[in-house]
C-alpha cells in the first residue's frame, strides 16, 4: 500500500468507527460525540492553516461565528429554510476570511496573531453592537420546526449525530486529500520554509490566502452546522475562547496531522466536562493544557506518536 | 556573441544610506559560467537579490532576456527560468528529499497543459532525474532535515537543476561540501552550462578557475573587475582590493 | 449639565484611563522592547495586583484594625511585589523553557491567563470586590460663565472631583519619571538596553541574560499591578478584571510603536483621553469596536506604529 491509500483507509477506518460508536455507546456519550464531531471540524478547518500552512491565528471564532450568525440571521429575520441558509453561513464565512486574511497576511509572526485577534474581536463586539439582529449577549434560539433538512428533522439525536459524522468525515476525506495534493505540499513548503518555496516560483501569499479562505469556509460549515444541529446562535462562540479552544484543541491532538484535530477536541471537550462538574473554574483545565502542551506535546499527540512509532499516519 | 540572458544596469541598492550595491551594470551571456566573486561583505548576496526580486532596487533596472523584470516580484521572475540557491541552506526539512524536488519540477511544469497522469509521470521523472545527477537518489524517502549538511547542499542544488532554468544563480553552493562532492559538483557545472546559464558566487577560487569562463568582480558594492579568469588574476585592482582584505580561502 | 463642563469632567476622567493605561502598558511595552514576546496574560497581572491590594487592606483593617490609608500604602507595596515575584515564577518555569520562543510563548500565556483568572475565581469568588481610598475630599471645581454682569465663576451640580483621583495621576506620573530614569540613568537601565539591543553580545559582556529576562518579566507584571493598585479603589477588584487593560494595553503598544516606552506614554495618553471623551458621549462598545479596527489596520500598513519610528 502506498501512503496515499494507506492514509485513505486510515481515514475510512476512522468513520467506520465513528458510525459503530453510535450502536455501541450509550446516549449521553453519543450526544456529547455528535458535539465534538462539528468541533472537530472546526479544529480541522483550524489545523488546515495553523498545521499545514503554518500560520498562528487567534481569529478563528470570527469564521465559526461568521458561518452560524450568517445562518441564523437569515433564518431567523428572512424566514429561509435550513440548506440554503446553511449555504449561505458558510459563503459568509469564505467572505469575512477573503477580506481579513488579504489585509492580514500583509502582517507575519506575532503581528498576524495579533492582528487576527483583533478582527475577532472587533467581530465579537459587532454581535454585541448589533443586539437587533443578533439579541446581543442573550442569543437567540434557533426553532425546531426551522430546523428540518428536506423533511428530516436534525434535532432528533440520530440525525444530529451521523450529520456530525456526515460533515467530519467529508471534512476529514477532503482535508486528507487536500493535503496530499500538489497545493496541499506547497502549503507544507510555505510552512517549513517561506523564502524559498517563493523562490522555487511560488506565489506565497495567493497560496496563504487561498488556504486562510478554505480554512474560513470549513470553519463557517461547522458554525453554521452546530447552529442547525443545536439550535441555538450564541455570542460566546464569537469570542475569544472560541479562537483558542481550536488552537489548543489542534496542538493538543497533533498540529499538521488529520487525526490531530479530532483527538484533541475530544480529549478536551471530556476533560473540560470533567472538570465542570467540580468546579466552577473548569477554564483552568484549558490553561493547564495548553502550558503543558507547549511545554511538553510541541508536535500533540498524533505528531508524537507519528515521530516516534507509526511513522505512516497520516 | 549572444544576446545576454541577464543584464543589470545601473542598479544600486543602499541601507539606510549605506551603499551595498552601487551602479552595477552587469551582462551575462547565454551558456556562460560566469562567477561573481569579491571579499566578504562586498555586497554579492545583495546583488543577486536584487536580480532575484527579494529586493527592490534604490536605482537601476534588471532584465531577463531582453525583458525589463524590475518591477516583478520575485515568483514571477523565478517562473521565467531563474533558479536560485541560498546561501544558508534552506530545504523543506519535515518532507522527503523526493517531495523538495518535486515541488520545484511541480511550479516550473505548473502551466504545461498535460493530463493528471502524464503530469506525475513527468514530476516523478525529472525529479529523480535531478536527485540522481548529484547522487541523491538513494535517500528520496528520507526527511530532508535528516540528511548531513553537504548532502542538503546538494539536494538544493538539484531542486535548481529540476527547475530546468535558463538562468542558475548558486549562492555560494559548495560551503561545507566535502572535496568529492567538489569534484562532482565541478563536472556538473560543466554539464549544465550546455543548457543553462550560470551565475555564481563562490569563495572557493579552485571552484572558479576551473568553472568559470569569465569572472566579475564586486568590491564594496561596486563592479572593479569583469573578464576572463586569466586577466582577472592579474588585474591591479582586484588583487588589491580582493586578495588584499580576505585571507581566507579565497587567497589560497 | 452643559457641554463645556461635561467635556472637561470627561478629559479628567480620560486623564486616569490615561495614568493607569500608561503604567499598564509601559510594563507590556518593557517585556515586549526586551524579551521580544507578547505577554497575553498581562491583564491578569494586573488583575492580580487589585485582587492582592483587596485582601492587603481588608486583612490589615480586619486583625490589626489599620487605617485605609495604612492598609493602601501596605498594599501599594505588597501586590506589586507578590505579582512580579509571580511573574519571575511563571517566567522560571514556562517562559525560559520554551526559550522566550514567540509564538509558543503566546500560546503559553494564554494558557497562564486561564490559569491566574481561574485560579482567582476559585479563591477569590466570582464577586467584584470594594477596596477603600486612603483619601477621598470632594473637590468642587468652578466654571466661568458670561453671564449678564460679564465673566463669574459658577460652580454647576456634579462638576467636580476627588483628591484620590488627582493623587492617581500624580503618581502613575511619578512612577513613570522613575522608570524613565531607571532605563536612561541607571546601571541597570544599561544592562538591559544592552539585553534589548543584542542577547549574544551582552552575553558576551557578561550580562546574565536569562536574570535580566526573568527581572524584566517580574517588572512589566509589577506595573500593571501597581496600576491596579491605583485603580482599583475606584473600579474593584474582580476576576474579570483583565480583559479590557490587556485589550487597551496592546493598543497602545501597538500605536506608540511596539517596545517604546516614550512612546507607550504617549499613546496611553492619547488613548485614554479619547477613551474618556468617546465613553462619555458614545456607546462604549462602538468604540472599541473602531479601536480594535484600528489596531489591526495600523499593524497591517504601519506596523512601526504610528508614533514609532522605522526600526532599522
Amino acid at each position: 500500500m502506498g501512503p496515499d491509500t494507506r492514509a485513505l483507509a486510515v481515514h475510512l477506518a476512522v468513520i467506520a468507527l465513528l458510525i459503530g460508536c453510535w450502536f455501541v455507546l450509550p446516549q449521553y456519550h453519543t450526544g456529547n460525540l455528535a458535539r465534538i464531531l462539528v468541533l472537530a471540524t472546526f479544529a480541522s478547518a483550524y489545523n488546515l492553516v495553523f498545521g499545514y500552512t503554518g500560520l498562528l491565528s487567534l481569529g478563528h471564532a470570527l469564521f465559526f461565528a461568521a458561518g452560524m450568525y450568517g445562518l441564523g440571521i437569515v433564518m431567523q429575520h428572512g424566514g429561509v429554510s435550513a440548506l440554503p441558509a446553511w449555504v449561505f453561513g458558510v459563503a459568509c464565512a469564505a467572505t469575512v476570511g477573503l477580506v481579513t486574511g488579504a489585509l492580514a497576511l500583509r502582517t507575519s509572526g506575532v503581528a498576524f496573531m495579533i492582528v487576527t485577534l483583533m478582527f475577532a474581536q472587533a467581530g465579537y463586539l459587532c454581535v454585541l453592537y448589533f443586539g437587533d439582529w443578533t439579541r446581543g449577549d442573550e442569543g437567540f434560539v434557533i426553532a425546531r420546526t426551522a430546523r428540518n433538512l428536506i423533511g428530516i428533522d436534525l434535532a432528533d439525536e440520530r440525525v444530529r449525530y451521523f450529520a456530525g459524522v456526515c460533515l467530519f468525515g467529508s471534512s476529514l476525506l477532503g482535508i486528507g486529500q487536500l493535503v496530499r495534493s500538489g497545493f496541499g505540499k506547497t502549503l507544507i513548503a510555505i510552512r517549513e520554509n517561506e523564502e524559498r518555496a517563493r523562490m522555487l516560483g511560488y506565489d506565497v501569499q495567493r497560496c496563504k490566502l487561498i488556504a486562510v479562505v478554505i480554512s474560513a469556509a470549513l470553519a463557517g460549515a461547522a458554525g453554521a452546522a452546530y447552529a442547525l444541529l443545536f439550535g441555538y446562535v450564541g455570542a460566546s462562540f464569537a469570542a475569544v475562547q472560541y479562537s483558542i479552544l481550536p488552537l489548543l484543541w489542534t496542538l493538543l491532538g497533533g498540529a499538521g496531522t488529520t487525526l490531530g484535530p479530532l483527538l484533541g477536541t475530544l480529549v478536551m471537550f471530556y476533560l473540560v466536562d470533567y472538570a465542570s462538574d467540580i468546579t466552577d473554574a473548569y477554564l483552568l483545565v484549558v490553561g493547564v493544557a495548553l502550558i503543558l502542551a507547549t511545554l511538553f506535546l510541541p508536535q500533540g499527540i498524533v505528531g508524537t506518536l507519528r515521530r516516534r512509532v507509526l511513522r505512516w499516519l497520516p | 556573441m549572444t544576446r545576454p540572458v541577464l543584464e543589470t544596469r545601473h542598479l544600486s541598492k543602499s541601507f539606510g544610506g549605506v551603499d551595498a550595491v552601487k551602479d552595477v551594470n552587469l551582462a551575462v551571456h547565454e551558456h556562460e559560467v560566469r562567477a561573481l566573486i569579491g571579499p566578504n561583505g562586498a555586497g554579492k548576496s545583495t546583488l543577486v537579490s536584487l536580480v532575484c526580486g527579494r529586493l527592490s532596487p534604490t536605482a537601476g533596472t534588471v532584465h531577463f532576456d531582453g525583458q525589463d523584470v524590475s518591477s516583478l516580484p520575485a515568483h514571477a521572475r523565478i517562473r521565467l527560468g531563474i533558479a536560485y540557491t541560498f546561501q544558508i541552506t534552506s530545504v523543506f526539512s519535515e518532507l522527503s528529499v523526493f517531495e523538495n524536488v518535486a515541488l520545484s519540477v511541480r511550479r516550473a511544469i505548473a502551466s504545461s497543459n498535460a493530463g493528471m497522469r502524464q503530469r506525475k509521470r513527468a514530476i516523478r521523472e525529472r525529479a529523480m532525474m535531478a536527485l540522481d545527477r548529484v547522487g541523491l537518489a538513494d535517500a528520496r524517502d528520507r526527511p530532508a532535515g535528516d540528511l548531513a549538511y553537504g548532502h542538503q547542499r546538494l539536494l538544493e542544488i538539484a531542486m535548481g537543476l529540476a527547475q530546468a532554468p535558463r538562468l542558475f544563480i548558486m549562492d555560494e553552493p559548495t560551503q561545507g561540501l566535502a572535496l568529492d562532492e567538489i569534484e562532482r559538483f565541478k563536472t556538473l557545472i560543466g554539464e549544465l552550462s550546455s543548457s543553462s546559464t550560470i551565475l555564481l558566487i563562490e569563495h572557493n577560487m579552485d571552484v572558479v578557475m576551473d568553472t568559470a569562463h569569465r569572472i566579475a568582480v564586486l568590491d564594496a558594492g561596486e563592479l572593479i573587475g569583469d573578464g576572463n579568469p586569466q586577466d582577472i588574476q592579474q588585474d591591479a585592482r582586484v588583487q588589491a582590493a580582493y586578495l588584499g582584505t580576505d585571507t581566507g580561502p579565497a587567497s589560497a | 449639565m452643559e457641554f463645556g463642563p461635561h467635556l472637561v469632567l470627561a478629559l479628567l476622567e480620560g486623564s486616569i484611563t490615561a495614568a493607569v493605561l500608561a503604567l499598564t502598558a509601559a510594563g507590556l511595552a518593557i517585556v515586549f522592547g526586551i524579551l521580544r514576546v507578547v505577554n497575553v496574560a498581562h491583564g491578569e497581572f494586573f488583575m492580580l495586583g487589585a485582587v492582592i491590594a483587596w485582601f492587603v487592606t481588608t486583612t490589615l483593617a480586619d486583625v490589626f484594625g489599620a487605617s485605609p490609608a495604612v492598609g493602601f500604602a501596605c498594599a501599594a507595596i505588597i501586590a506589586p511585589l507578590t505579582t512580579g515575584l509571580i511573574a519571575m515564577l511563571t517566567d522560571k518555569l514556562v517562559l525560559s523553557r520554551i526559550n522566550y520562543d514567540p509564538e509558543r510563548t503566546i500560546v503559553a500565556t494564554i494558557g497562564l491567563l486561564y490559569v491566574l483568572q481561574q485560579l482567582t475565581l476559585m479563591s477569590f469568588g466570582p464577586d467584584a470586590r470594594p477596596v477603600e481610598a486612603p483619601f477621598n475630599t470632594r473637590i468642587a471645581l468652578p466654571w466661568p460663565e458670561l453671564g449678564p454682569n460679564g465673566w463669574a465663576l459658577s460652580w454647576p451640580w456634579g462638576f467636580g472631583t476627588t483628591t484620590y483621583k488627582l493623587f492617581v495621576i500624580v503618581a502613575a506620573a511619578s512612577v513613570l519619571v522613575s522608570l524613565w530614569l531607571l532605563l536612561k540613568h541607571t546601571r541597570i537601565g544599561l544592562i538591559m538596553r544592552a539585553t534589548e539591543q543584542d542577547r549574544d553580545m551582552a552575553t558576551a559582556f557578561g550580562v546574565r541574560v536569562n536574570r535580566v529576562y526573568s527581572r524584566v518579566f517580574g517588572l512589566g507584571a509589577a506595573l500593571a499591578a501597581l496600576g491596579a493598585v491605583l485603580v482599583v479603589p475606584i473600579q474593584q477588584a474582580h476576576y474579570l478584571m483583565g480583559g479590557d487593560p490587556l485589550l487597551l494595553s496592546f493598543i497602545v503598544v501597538i500605536i506608540g510603536g511596539l517596545g517604546s516606552v516614550s512612546g507607550t506614554v504617549l499613546a496611553a495618553v492619547i488613548i485614554g483621553l479619547t477613551d474618556g471623551i468617546v465613553s462619555v458621549f458614545f456607546s462604549a462598545t462602538l468604540a472599541k469596536i473602531i479601536a480594535t479596527v484600528a489596531v489591526a489596520l495600523v499593524l497591517v500598513f504601519r506596523p512601526q506604529g504610528l508614533l514609532g519610528h522605522r526600526a532599522p
